[in-house]
């Protein structure tokens, strides 16, 4: 098990690069493989975006985001100092409908759920994500 | 971000190149937009230098295709590659669009009709 990585963010719309790039950071040291690299990418790309906004609460509210890789599965915790939300119990946009009634509402975090094998969300003074990805050998390396 | 445009016998092609994310999507945003402000009707968006989507780019995707349909135009997206694809998938999307593997392929249905 590696030491992992932290970043630190003030919630503003270069967060979520700031964020990004430090996922990229703890790719290439863990060697991940592509598969879940653009999965954990899309992923906190969701995640950042939806608290930055929805998250803004005026002064230094801030994110902290935890990389860490237990054995084969990497955890990224991401909390902020965000207005209380689960975005976890929005209900899951209806993904059959036609054209013209689809909205973008609601897709990010679908989109997390999917790509992700665990989704948590806890309330403490801060909102706290939590999510897992599985690494399967990728057959590229 | 990189984003070519041609145009051949009336047809524009639009490619992107790179990440289509929350800090890319509105350069692709506007490039579509201009293109059909320009009077394009006929569009195919090539998607296969695109490293992978999010939900953000999927938004510019639904508003373009809602636009195209009431302009009564035609769009075609090609090229998506895997964590492209599976991102359509996932969010119910391909059903949505005309999805052709390759612009040859997706030139080639607009030319023989």
């Amino acid at each position: 098990m590696s030491a992992g990585r932290h970043t630190h963010a003030i919630i503003e719309a270069s967060a979520v690069e700031q964020v990004a790039d430090s996922l990229g950071a703890f790719c290439a040291e863990e060697r991940l493989p592509h598969e879940a690299a653009w999965r954990l990418r899309v992923a906190l790309d969701e995640i950042v975006a939806n608290i930055v906004s929805y998250g803004k609460t005026g002064g230094l509210a801030a994110l902290d985001v935890w990389f860490r890789r237990l054995g084969d599965v990497v955890e990224v915790t991401i909390e902020d100092d965000g207005p209380a939300f689960d975005p976890l119990a929005r209900p899951a946009p209806d993904l059959g409908l036609p054209l013209e009634a689809r909205t973008p509402g609601g897709l990010g975090i679908a989109l997390v759920r999917a790509l992700m094998d665990d989704v948590r969300y806890a309330r403490t003074n801060r909102n706290v994500l939590t999510i897992r990805k599985h690494i399967d050998a990728d057959p590229e390396d | 971000m990189q984003i070519q445009k041609t145009d051949r016998d009336g047809i524009t092609i639009v490619a992107p190149a790179g990440r289509i994310d929350t800090t890319t999507s509105a350069a692709v945003e506007d490039a579509l937009r201009q293109a059909v402000d320009a009077g394009a009707r006929t569009l195919v968006v090539d998607l296969g230098q695109v490293d992978y989507i999010s939900s953000a780019g999927l938004r510019v995707f639904l508003v373009l295709a809602k636009r195209m349909r009431d302009l009564q135009g035609r769009l075609i997206l090609c090229g998506l590659g895997g964590p492209v694809r599976q991102v359509f998938q996932l969010a119910g999307f391909l059903p949505l669009f005309q999805v052709e593997p390759s612009q040859d392929a997706a030139l080639s249905t607009l030319t023989h009709v």
